[in-house]
């Protein structure tokens, strides 16, 4: 590596692959993909928000997501671990290439600082991954070379810290569209310091966000879920996706996220995992004045196309229903569903592709792998996260002004038939009665405000990868899945056999393989 | 000696000392010239000398004879069988030994005992023909082999080192040498008999020596056969072929959601008329070939293993000329087989050309040279032998489903969009689609030589070889409407082509001599092997057409931005000396001592070199004074050795990290353009300079005993195997990435073995004789060491149907104090009966009553993956051969029987036919088994019971009567009146009859080419994931000598 070091294109080819590993999928055919995906959706089945899906015996192992029986040998667990590390090795040595670069060239100190503080960021972001997985992970320098490391110290410090010393290094402005900036660096540390319950300190980095002016949210909720809307001026991080780019399997595509996708004879052909549960399509109902209804408690059935209640458009560009326009593609058919009711009768939509998006040429997946960008952090998630913070800091009415403002921006567009972007109130739409409304009401009481606040990110950002996370840190996971668990298992008779969560399900268990190869160092996850 | 005599005619007939039956075959020369001829059938011979000349008369097993001929014109002969066991000469490790020296274990196989076996590759008839020798392959033409010498010594290759007339050659197919060619072949076993050949034989040595000429007259041999061939047993006799049958298999699938229950099998003995769509009505104008196929319920139920196959052709034809004279003598040989797939559309071609000759250049000097051609064109099934993944074209077959037809209504491919019927894509038209999708190898090896006797006794000999592969393969993905998963409407093509060349150059001194009874002698040598190798693939999607004739990479032709191309290489090299002393005292006392020094580009320049000593010794006990009143034993010798070997089979340039990429794998779009991606460069194999030669130590001893005046030979050896510092590469912590991880020397393995053979002869009178043989081989495996850290590594998926077990990455294991490739899992303990029973097992996944109990191993009350055990082993206790001839006048009938036993098989395509996962076609008696015994109801929602568990355990131990040969030498008048030397016409049966208990298509698993990247074999064995069945044969042939 001191070639890779004697130019800046060598440098900058280091600091490429440890972006690389945002996709997840590194080509190594020993990991799962669907465990390395960028949405986490394998550890999303544990939510409530979507189910395995396929059909018994597809993906046994993510079946025990769904019961609360993972374990730490399950391959998805292993490959999350390794893809996450694989991160952490690239920045590191795009950090050392850099250094390196330096010693030669002592006065291309921006260059330098750029690719560092990039490469320090995307350390931050990948231990930041582990954090949200497993709790309590060892932390890896660019000094560091025993792979036996401890996992002793609070991780959270750590990832700020290094997001700290990121953003001292950082320019102003992203250099290229997929990179990292100050900005971004600062979203990421607010989301670390909310994650570490410093809610003041997060407020802050949110603020400094906010008041940028870098960021606002797009004009139509979908602009963030189609190709076209590809880093728009919502979208603060995600992974830059491509396809028919020399690589003829697409291990740039969405590649850990092909499975989620219809299946049959829809234009995808595969695989019909990630299916929306029947409480995720509930959440959507509003009331007249087009706020949420709470689905706590209460009995679910299939949300048809002609079915009179009211609901949030939001519904329908997260959730496929058959009879429904799916994209641009014509009606969702139940043919569409795999395992025809094992699983429910919902596909995912977020992460579909639309007819325009490109897709691999070849391959035995080619028709479900596009270059639509997996959204990391979008601005409206900075918002409902300030929010929080706002909560926690007693500003309710600011956190409802917040809310309010991702609620009025969601009732400018709906799924239509001519177009996946009509009028909310368009005559073409037929199979449900829109209607999204603002909280009118000052807030007053603190935790009617945060269960608002909770909702709306529930809602916004549904399917997105941050529920199961969200239950954990929020410390409501065994209350919101014991609930909802009974509810959906009166539709998904397997559901019948799901284990009771508990305290241990606040972390997912480090990887059996992992244990045993750190001669003792690693400590399993408590209940493992 | 007069000059001027005159020649004149001799005859005679040469017989056995022993019991007066004539001797056919046997050489009588004149000594001193090339004037030479052999006894006919009867044993007699004529042939012209001069008077006071030698007549030298020899055959193999006796004493040769001299006789200074006088005046007369008859001259019969008795030979006496040589009591001191058998002159013959061994062609082994750079010297040709007399087989009665060799001390170390060593099996010679003669090719006349393969004759008329009908393989791609003669290795595949080896297993049981020669003791301590295990072989896997498969039904499918062409397919590599592997063959295993007394167990498994490594994780990564085990395949042995074949020397070809000196080139050596590490190939698992084999599929490139006319059988016929093969003069013999011997097995090198132990490390007194490999260690000469060092670095690359410590998995064994299999040395092949080619037909050479004669001299004497001009010989033109054709040996021709045509054979016809099915399955041992078909698929159709394990998986279910009835619609009904199905359907209700369906029913119960899904019985507590009667619901679910797909729509064609709702209503009991009524399939619905339509399958696609389910209905009993469809409207048929809506028909669409690539959206809306429209297909009829096979209502008695689609047989697609009959549909999927025929008998298959095999020819094989081959012609020889051979002759010489005192000064040259020469080989040339063509062939050509032909040999069909018993799946449709698949084939296997070979075509070779061989040539050698050898030339005396004055009275020292020897100059000789081998050389071979030979070209393959095979269309297989992709996924080769026992390998089967769940898209290969035998996977889609075991999930194939009798109601789906095999076409649809208007007599496109029988198609199914939904899952409903089964996740299978319709096997006849894949077949009908990889038709063209060939390869071709192509090989050209040879060797030329010298050898120079500087003076009697020392002989200096040069040789040099050289090897060069060139394969190619081509691939064309159809658009497919009749695929489950939606349809695949992008066509693709690639192709792919590789070179492989190495030579070898060797130079040898050789000095034998005996002082009165002292025989001494001495090799020195010096060796030094270069091998290289390039490949080069590409890619393109998107042809405008599909016809065959546009099957190019040009962009112009297809979608530009769906190109993709590759190309690696690497090289290595290995620079050896070495030295091997032999000594006898009066043939009773033998000893041998071999060292051997490599080193190799593989490992970094100061660890680079490895010493592998060997040492042996032989007592002919039965010379021995005090044992000649025991007037049974013929002879008797007691063999010992030990010795080290080197192994440096891991990748090239290990010692180094590499840094690389690819753009899937390192570059990203971090322009966001969606389809041009930025250059990445990561570390992508970390190395590890320390690595050092794995070497292991074996040790031998055995005996060679001949009693009865030679009637029965018996041979016996007992060895152990240790092999240390063996090369690995254990999977780094996680948190090194990615990368692949460095060979280290982190692991140890055993085996522990004896190989028994015991053949008797007897020949009866003049018209009949008959011959049997035994052979007995065992060996034990055990792990001794993984790493540093663990006693234990999962096998890498192979990509089989057993990774759909819920649990399937840990269903092999290789653990510290078990053999390599244990199986892994639950044990079994009847089935589920009580909620408490369902609760206490939760931790295996979603359980239900009726469902797989499996046992709480540690006692803690609950069932968990804490309870998973080793339950199984796929290495047989005993494998051996049993051989039996007769003669009888013209007539040779033989019979070849090998058996297995004690092996387990894990029947990992049990995950599709009986848990009918994606809806699978299922057993044929899993309704009447289901719920009873350690059968689970068959039950949708239970993912308890697909973990893998001593379910999927089955015996694998079966007998085979695999070659029964009846051959008819045709009379020597009728002969003559043809103008032919010998004819003879056999019929020959391959696979006849297998004995089993196994229920599976066929207890011979292949595991050549499974296991991470079908490479490293030895650790994904003896698991059954649509295992292509071996072939049953029969073959008419004749061979003809002019």
């Amino acid at each position: 590596n001191s070639t890779l070091a004697s130019n800046q294109n060598g440098v900058n080819s280091t600091l490429i692959s440890a972006y690389k590993g945002l996709v997840g999928w590194t080509g190594n055919w020993n990991e799962t993909a669907w465990g390395t995906a960028p949405s986490n959706w394998v550890f999303n089945i544990a939510s409530d928000e979507f189910h395995k899906g396929s059909e018994p015996g597809d993906g046994d192992s993510q079946l025990a997501f769904e019961l609360y029986q993972w374990n730490p040998s399950d391959g998805d667990i292993r490959s999350k671990w390794i893809a996450t590390y694989e991160g952490v090795v690239r920045a590191n040595s795009a950090i050392n290439t850099a250094n390196d670069y330096l010693k030669n060239n002592p006065a291309d100190t921006k260059f330098v600082n750029s690719v560092i503080g990039q490469a320090t960021f995307l350390r931050a972001y990948y231990h930041f991954e582990a954090y949200k997985v497993w709790k309590n992970a060892p932390y890896y320098l660019e000094s560091d070379t025993d792979f036996k490391k401890a996992n002793d110290k609070p991780m959270l410090p750590l990832i700020i810290a290094d997001l700290e010393k990121a953003i001292g290094l950082l320019p102003a402005n992203k250099e290229s569209v997929g990179r990292a900036d100050k900005t971004v660096a600062t979203a990421y540390l607010g989301k670390a310091k909310l994650y570490n319950k410093d809610y003041a300190g997060a407020l802050a980095a949110f603020n400094t966000v906010i008041s940028s002016g870098k960021y606002k949210l797009s004009d139509c909720f979908y602009d963030n879920f189609s190709i076209e809307g590809d880093n728009n001026a919502e979208s603060i991080f995600a992974v830059q996706n491509s396809v028919n780019d020399g690589d003829g399997d697409g291990g740039n595509s969405n590649f850990g996220e092909r499975l989620a996708l219809p299946h049959g004879d829809s234009p995808y052909g595969c695989c019909g995992f990630k299916t929306p549960s029947f409480d995720l399509a509930y959440s959507f109902k509003v009331d007249s004045k087009g706020l949420p209804i709470s689905s706590k408690g209460v009995a679910l059935s299939r949300l048809t196309n002609t079915s009179t209640d009211l609901v949030d458009p939001r519904l329908d560009y997260t959730i496929g229903r058959t009879n429904v326009p799916y994209l641009d593609w014509g009606v969702h058919k139940d043919s569409w569903v795999r395992g025809q009711g094992y699983m429910g009768w919902y596909s995912p939509k977020k992460n579909a592709h639309s007819k325009t998006a490109s897709t691999l040429s070849g391959s035995w997946s080619g028709a479900q792998l596009s270059a639509l960008n997996v959204e990391l952090m979008r601005y409206s998630d900075v918002l409902l996260m300030a929010a929080e913070c706002e909560v926690e800091a007693g500003s309710l009415e600011k956190a409802r002004e917040y809310v309010n403002l991702i609620r009025k921006r969601a009732g400018n567009c709906a799924q239509g038939s001519s177009s996946p972007k009509v009028a909310m109130n368009a005559a073409e739409i037929t199979w449900a009665k829109y209607n999204v409304g603002i909280y009118d009401a000052a807030w007053t009481n603190k935790d009617v405000a945060r269960d608002a606040v909770r909702l709306e990110r529930k809602l916004e950002l549904a399917t997105e990868g941050h529920r199961i996370f969200d239950l954990q840190r929020w410390g409501i996971l065994e209350a919101t899945i014991s609930d909802y668990s009974v509810r959906e298992a009166k539709l998904i008779p397997v559901l019948l056999q799901a284990q009771k969560p508990t305290a241990k399900n606040y972390a997912f268990p480090i990887p059996a393989t992992e244990i045993s190869r750190a001669s003792g160092k690693l400590k399993q996850n408590d209940g493992y | 000696t007069s000059a001027f005599a005159q020649a004149r005619k001799i005859s005679g007939k040469v017989v056995d000392a022993g019991d007066g039956v004539p001797v056919p075959g046997a050489t009588v020369l004149v000594k001193g010239t090339t004037k030479g001829t052999a006894t006919d059938p009867d044993g007699n011979y004529s042939i012209e000398a001069n008077s006071g000349s030698t007549l030298v008369f020899s055959f193999v097993g006796y004493k040769s004879q001299e006789i200074v001929l006088g005046n007369q014109s008859i001259l019969n002969v008795s030979l006496l069988t040589d009591a001191q066991a058998l002159q013959e000469i061994v062609i082994t490790g750079y010297q040709q030994l007399r087989k009665k020296d060799i001390t170390g274990a060593v099996t010679i196989v003669n090719s006349d005992e393969l004759k008329g076996v009908k393989s791609s590759s003669f290795i595949q008839n080896l297993a049981g023909r020669a003791t301590g020798l295990t072989v896997s392959t498969s039904g499918s033409p062409g397919d590599a082999t592997n063959v295993r010498i007394r167990g498994i010594s490594s994780f990564t290759s085990n395949d042995p080192l074949y020397v070809i007339d000196g080139v050596p050659v590490l190939d698992k197919y084999q599929n490139t040498i006319n059988p016929n060619d093969i003069e013999t072949m011997q097995v090198l076993k132990d490390a007194s008999a490999a260690s000469i050949y060092g670095s690359r034989a410590s998995n064994g040595v299999i040395v092949i020596t080619t037909k050479q000429g004669k001299s004497g007259k001009a010989k033109l041999t054709y040996n021709g056969s045509i054979g016809f061939a099915t399955a041992v047993k078909g698929y159709d006799k394990v998986l279910n072929t009835s619609s009904e049958y199905y359907a209700e298999a369906m029913r119960r699938k899904f019985g507590n959601d009667p619901t679910a229950v797909p729509a064609f099998a709702q209503t009991p003995g009524k399939l619905t008329t339509y399958i696609q769509p389910m209905a009993n009505s469809v409207d048929l104008n809506t028909y669409d070939p690539l959206t809306n196929q429209i297909s009829l319920t096979n209502q008695a139920g689609t047989n697609w293993w009959d549909e999927m196959t025929r008998i298959a052709q095999v020819h094989d034809h081959s012609i020889n000329l051979s002759g010489g004279n005192e000064v040259s003598v020469f080989n040339v040989s063509a062939s050509f087989l032909s040999q069909e797939g018993i799946l449709n559309h698949t084939v296997f071609n070979r075509g070779t050309i061989r040539a050698n000759s050898s030339h005396k250049i004055g009275k020292r000097l020897k100059i000789g040279e081998n050389l071979m051609y030979a070209g393959n064109y095979g269309v297989g099934i992709g996924s080769s032998g026992g390998n089967n993944n769940e898209g290969g074209i035998l996977g889609e077959l075991i999930k194939a489903t009798p109601v789906v037809p095999v076409y649809d209504i208007n007599g496109g491919p029988g198609g199914h969009l939904t899952a409903q019927t089964g996740n299978f894509t319709n096997p006849t038209q894949r077949l009908i689609d990889n038709k063209n999708n060939n390869n071709t190898y192509r090989r050209l090896l040879g060797n030329i030589y010298a050898e120079f006797d500087i003076i009697s006794g020392l002989k200096a000999r040069t040789n040099f070889g050289s090897d060069l592969g060139n394969g190619w393969s081509r691939g064309f993905t159809y658009p497919q409407p009749y695929r489950v998963e939606g349809n695949k409407t992008a066509n693709s093509f690639n192709e792919n082509w590789n070179q492989n060349y190495s030579w070898n150059w060797t130079n040898t001194l050789q000095y034998n001599k005996a002082f009165g009874e002292h025989n001494v002698g001495v090799l020195v040598g010096q060796e030094a092997v270069a091998s290289k190798g390039r490949s080069i693939s590409g890619s393109l999607a998107n042809f405008f057409v599909t016809d065959i004739n546009a099957w190019y990479l040009q962009t112009a032709l297809a979608d530009p931005a769906s190109r993709s191309v590759n190309s690696s290489g690497g090289e290595s090299r290995l620079s050896s000396y070495f030295t091997k002393v032999d000594y006898s005292f009066n043939d009773k006392y033998i000893l041998s001592a071999t060292v051997r020094r490599d080193g190799s580009s593989r490992f970094l320049s100061d660890v680079r070199y490895g010493i592998f000593p060997a040492f042996s010794a032989g007592w002919r006990i039965s010379q021995e004074s005090f044992m000649q009143d025991l007037t049974w034993l013929s002879d008797l010798k007691l063999r010992a050795s030990y010795g080290e070997l080197g192994n440096q089979q891991l990748r090239d340039y290990n010692f180094a990290s590499i840094y690389g990429g690819s753009v899937g794998s390192t570059f990203y779009d971090i322009n966001g353009t969606n389809s041009s991606p930025s250059t990445g460069y990561a570390l992508r194999s970390r190395g590890n300079a320390g690595t050092v030669w794995e070497s292991s130590i074996n040790k031998n001893i055995g005996f060679d005993a001949s009693l009865f005046n030679n009637a029965i030979n018996v041979v016996l050896d007992v060895y152990t195997r240790s092999t240390n510092n063996l090369l690995f590469n254990p999977q780094l912590p996680g948190t090194a990435g990615s990368s692949s991880p460095p060979f280290v020397n982190v692991g140890a393995m055993e085996n522990k073995g004896f190989d028994l053979s015991i053949s008797y002869r007897k020949k009866v009178n003049n018209d009949l004789g008959f011959n049997a043989s035994v052979n007995l081989s065992h060996y034990k495996n055990t792990v001794k060491s993984v790493s540093g850290d663990n006693d234990f590594f999962y096998s890498d998926g192979s990509g089989g149907l057993n990774g759909r077990l819920p649990n399937g990455s840990i269903s092999i294991i290789n653990k510290v104090g078990y053999p390599i490739s244990s199986f892994n899992g639950y044990v079994v303990d009847g089935l589920l009966k009580t909620e408490a029973e369902v609760a206490a097992q939760s931790g295996t996944g979603a359980a239900y009553i009726g469902g797989l109990k499996f046992k709480d191993i540690n006692g803690d009350g609950k069932v968990n993956s804490d309870d998973i055990t080793i339950i199984g082993n796929p290495h047989p206790k005993l494998t051996g051969g049993v051989n039996l001839a007769v003669n009888y006048k013209n007539f040779d009938l033989s019979a070849f029987v090998f058996g297995s036993l004690g092996n387990d098989i894990f029947t990992g395509y049990w995950i599709q036919s009986y848990f009918m996962n994606f809806n699978s076609n299922v057993l044929n008696d899993i309704l009447e088994k289901e719920g009873t015994g350690n059968y689970p109801k068959i039950n949708q929602l239970d993912a308890s019971s697909r973990n893998s568990s001593s379910f999927y355990i089955q015996k694998g131990s079966y007998l085979r009567l695999n070659n029964l040969q009846l051959s008819y030498n045709l009379s020597n008048d009728l002969v003559k009146k043809l103008g032919m030397s010998n004819a003879r016409v056999y019929v020959q049966g391959q696979n006849l009859l297998t004995i089993t208990k196994y229920i599976g298509t066929d207890p011979a698993i292949s595991n050549a080419n499974i296991g991470n990247s079908g490479q490293y074999n030895d650790t994904s064995m003896g698991v059954d994931n649509g295992n292509y069945p071996s072939n049953k044969m029969v073959n008419v042939g004749v061979s003809l000598e002019f």
